[in-house]
């Protein structure tokens, strides 16, 4: 609950603070956050079961506000609550009239994100889910670059759309459980329906996480509004928001409707893998950075929801692990570009070239990210793509080459993207590439450490959500079972 | 009914007071009267002299439910009374004594027990109206409204009355509870005769005009547009919910077991009106007239509470009818300002209103999110617990609701959107709002936030 309540707090010091406090005003409140989460982390018992849990009356009594954090929660707490201060920092420079507004809607949208993943009342998981909608619409299309007002009100309304499909399958839910009806956590996923029925609820519940994650074929508003949004805002939703539709399929989609995964997961799956593909080729085609990391982040989602519709501990680990993973890299790549567009004027790679040899710093940095997205050996990238892709391989070794071939697709467009824009002749005399301010230094050199240490150490990031998994595994094996 | 009489008394008094002349203290008095009739008000609701509970031999009734939903017109009206700063016409205290009696007529539509009351307070809400919606007689628009609301209005409430007397006709009563606990039961082994299927489909089509629901809508937006802003607000506040909360009443009263015979057909005209508010709302320029058509979409979300007469329903219809009040007051009174201002009523008058000023635009802001809907808003709890308590029977109806409700960000959010992220006009708007409207503003805003965030608050009520 604090670790809603505390960065809704900075929030609102960041609105009333003024423009010149903002920046650190922001930067102390999600350090604060961090440092909290950091406590409660190092007293997490990571036995699987739901913790920290507050309860209390909302609407009526089966209507409540309750929260709580098992291994998977945490995780993604843990992602959300490191992230914003890296992408608080990177924004340090930043003077403008409207400071308060950004900084605060940067924190407003981290206290929906911590609300989102602790969530266990439906209701109050579809509230948060809304809720962290709103901040990072404004930040996009606010601050965003051309046509933004067209193209952001298209993902608004696109996701919004899936949502509510959300809202009605959980409605459904509700009114199968057992009289004076409740939305928890435990009360929906013991609903028994039919065959039927199962599907409708469960493709409610898919569309709507599909939208977000995006997954092919609901991939239409991701690219153009990750182009328009500014670097902030395309983190947010790259690094963090998508998660929380991976997270919706892990909570509230598989345990809702085990009677419809039989028919749903292989060919959700099938979408998930054809996405892994389908984003991988058009990266190779794309010229603006931002793009090409957009779809290649489409293809590393992609890959992550396809190891969670294998319904094995193996990829979920690796899905779970992923997620960190991919959150920071991903924060990482943007900011490369957003470095690169901020010095240079352009993210076009025809325009670019040779930054290496005036950014030393820099070009380690970014080579480093580079490496941890194509998940080289020893990079964060690594042990979860291996889970992921021993985990579809084992489902189907046709799916395991399939899903394969993105190592080969993301080596191919990130190297690409990095030698363009970094090596060869220096392009554009105009400008000279100051390297990295220590306020850069410092945020990406976290996402660097972050990347060396999971690279090193994946195991307590294992152990965090290994019996939270195993726990969601048996309750959906069960339910099975029991039809 | 303590809070009606003073009201009454109280608007006998303005229209005498007019005589004198004295603008400046009008508003200060209607907020006192008003005030003091929400208190009083409060007070019958917390057991003050519940003896007169039952009064003049079956014709009002004021339960427990039809206080809580007084005192929401009440303070409906109150805050409308200080969003809205009336401009100094000479005329105010005939319009504020206007209005007063129409609450009257509201009041009554959520105590009748009797087709008799139910037909008083229609016409006690309604004949004020038609004088108030032509009010400024030099406008051409407001000439149009009136006269238009009038025809379309008497009409209505004629069939109104022929389907009343159809039904004392099959049923030999005029009271509801004798109608619906005696006739209806008796009817309920026979099947209903065709004079009371008549009738009731009468009665419906009167109460669905009164609430500007399709297909009796084509007057609403004509209406609404034409009329002077705070009489439009008046009417998208208080008389639609007086006329939903009738519609309530009546079928849950009256006619609740025989839904399976007008059931269906509600919620088929429920999922048209939703349908049509949308869609028509998309493609207005003018604001004015997008708030109109979205508020016929409002009407068709409301009908839904008719659908279900359970408990939920009631307590969906005061948050509803509280919150989607709320935030019309808010946008309403914010256009009336700019519009003064401007002469402009298009969207993009409200270009850059939040950077040269922000409470303003935050106000606009969160009562455009709560029509949408959005989370932690009155628009989400309310369109919850009314989409919640027909899921069950007509889950149909509740996602044709929802996929119109997410279309509507598209032109909620536009006028958003010209708020935050465009350029200010070059004729930019200044807006000196004085204290009681910036007071009316946060009142609205706090109410909006509080049935969002803490909607038990309100739901216990009842």
């Amino acid at each position: 609950m604090e670790l809603i309540i505390i960065p809704f707090i900075a929030a609102l010091a960041v609105f009333f603070g003024g423009r010149k406090q903002a920046a650190p005003l922001a930067l102390l409140g999600s350090l604060i956050t961090l440092a909290y989460t950091l406590t409660v982390l190092s007293g997490f018992n990571t036995d699987g079961q739901f913790h920290l849990i507050i309860d209390f009356p909302w609407l009526n009594n089966g209507i409540r506000f309750r929260t709580g954090l098992d291994g998977i929660g945490m995780l993604l707490v843990l992602l959300t609550h490191v992230l914003i201060p890296v992408i608080v920092l990177l924004q340090w420079k930043r003077d403008e009239a409207d400071n308060a507004g950004f900084f605060g809607l940067i924190l407003l949208m981290q206290a929906a994100l911590a609300g989102v993943f602790s969530a266990l009342d439906g209701l109050v998981f579809y509230i948060f889910w809304e809720l962290a909608l709103i901040p990072v619409w404004f930040i996009c299309a606010r601050w965003g670059g051309e046509n933004r007002l067209r193209i952001t009100l298209k993902f608004f309304i696109y996701t919004f759309l899936g949502s509510v499909f959300m809202l009605a399958s959980l409605l459904y839910l509700y009114f199968h459980t057992p009289e004076t009806h409740s939305f928890s956590w435990e009360a929906l996923s013991a609903v028994n329906l039919s065959g039927n029925e199962a599907m409708w609820v469960g493709a409610g519940l898919l569309l709507a996480f599909f939208i977000k994650i995006p997954v092919f074929p609901f991939h239409t508003w991701q690219p153009d509004t990750y182009t328009v949004s500014p670097s902030s805002g395309t983190m947010l939703l790259s690094g963090i928001m998508l998660k929380m539709g991976l997270f919706g399929l892990v909570r509230w989609y598989l345990p809702m409707v085990p009677e419809a995964i039989a028919v749903q997961l292989p060919i959700a799956g099938t979408l998930a893998l054809i996405g892994v593909v389908y984003g991988g080729i058009i990266a190779l085609r794309q010229s603006d950075m931002k793009r090409i990391s957009a779809y290649a982040s489409m293809s590393h989602v992609g890959l992550i929801a396809a190891g969670i519709f294998t319904l094995s501990a193996t990829g979920m680990q690796g899905a779970m692990l992923q997620m960190f993973s991919h959150g920071v890299n991903i924060v990482g790549l943007f900011a490369c570009i957003a470095i690169i567009e901020n010095r240079a004027g352009t993210r076009d790679l025809a325009k670019l070239g040779g930054i290496a040899s005036q950014a030393r710093i820099f070009t380690i940095l970014f080579m480093l990210v580079t490496l941890g997205t194509v998940a080289v050996p020893l990079t964060n990238g690594f042990p979860g793509e291996l889970l992921l892709l021993q985990s579809v391989f084992q489902y189907h070794p046709a799916a395991g080459i399939v899903a394969g071939l993105t190592i080969i697709l993301c080596a191919v467009y990130m190297l690409r993207m990095f030698q363009f824009s970094m090596l060869g002749q220096r392009k554009g005399d105009i400008y000279l590439f100051r390297d990295v301010e220590a306020h850069e230094l410092v945020a990406l050199g976290v996402i660097a450490a972050l990347i060396i240490a999971i690279g090193f150490f994946p195991q307590p990031w294992l152990d965090l959500t290994g019996a939270s998994v195993n726990r969601l595994l048996d309750i959906i094996q069960e339910r099975v079972a029991l039809r | 009914m303590k809070a009606f009489i003073l009201i009454f008394i109280g608007a006998v008094a303005l229209l005498f007071g007019g005589l004198g002349r004295k603008e400046r203290s009008l508003s200060p008095a209607v907020w006192i009267l008003l005030l003091l009739a929400l208190i009083v008000n409060a007070l019958e609701y917390a057991g003050w002299h519940m003896a007169w509970e039952e009064v003049g031999e079956g014709m009002l009734s004021f339960s427990q439910g039809a206080l809580v939903y007084t005192g929401i017109l009440i303070l409906l009206t109150l805050l409308g009374s200080m969003v809205y700063q009336p401009r100094e016409t000479g005329r105010n205290a005939d319009v504020y004594g206007l209005m007063l009696f129409s609450l009257c007529g509201a009041i009554v539509l959520t105590s009748f027990s009797s087709f008799f009351t139910l037909f008083l307070g229609v016409e006690i809400l309604s004949i004020p109206l038609y004088v108030l919606a032509g009010y400024r007689k030099e406008q051409l628009g407001g000439n149009e409204a009136a006269l238009k609301y009038f025809l379309m209005g008497s009409f209505a409430t004629g069939i109104l009355l022929f389907g009343t007397a159809l039904i004392y006709g099959a049923s030999g009563s005029f009271s509801l509870e004798d109608i619906g606990l005696k006739y209806m039961l008796a009817s309920s082994l026979t099947g209903l005769s065709p004079m009371a299927k008549t009738g009731i489909m009468m009665v419906m089509a009167g109460l669905l005009f009164k609430v500007s629901a399709a297909p009796f809508h084509f007057w609403a937006p004509d209406v609404y547009t034409g009329s002077p802003t705070r009489i439009t607000a008046f009417m998208a506040t208080v008389v639609k919910g007086a006329g939903i909360i009738a519609f309530f009443r009546l079928f849950t009263l009256c006619f609740g077991m025989a839904d399976y015979f007008w059931g269906l057909p509600l919620a088929v005209l429920a999922a048209l009106t939703i349908a049509v508010g949308n869609l028509s709302a998309l493609f207005q320029t003018s604001f004015k007239r997008m708030l109109a058509w979205s508020s016929v979409a409002h009407a068709g979300y409301l009908l839904m509470v008719v659908l279900n007469h359970a408990k939920p329903g009631g307590e969906a219809l005061i948050v509803y009818v509280l919150g989607y009040g709320a935030s019309s007051l808010i946008a309403f009174g914010i256009y009336r300002y700019v519009h003064m201002q401007t002469g402009k009523d298009e969207t993009a008058s409200f270009n850059g209103l939040a950077k040269s000023h922000p409470f303003v635009a935050f106000c606009m802001l969160i009562a455009l999110l709560s029509m949408a809907g959005i989370p932690a808003t009155a628009g989400f709890t309310g369109k919850y617990l009314l989409f919640s308590s027909v899921f069950h029977d007509y889950t149909w109806l509740v996602i044709i609701a929802l996929v119109f409700s997410a279309l509507s960000i598209a032109y909620y959010f536009r006028v958003i959107m010209a708020m935050y992220f465009r350029d200010p006009n070059e004729d930019a708007v200044t807006l000196s709002l004085p204290v009681s409207v910036r007071a009316g503003l946060m009142l609205s805003l706090l109410l909006v936030f509080a049935l969002g965030i803490v909607p038990m608050f309100f739901t216990r009520l009842i």
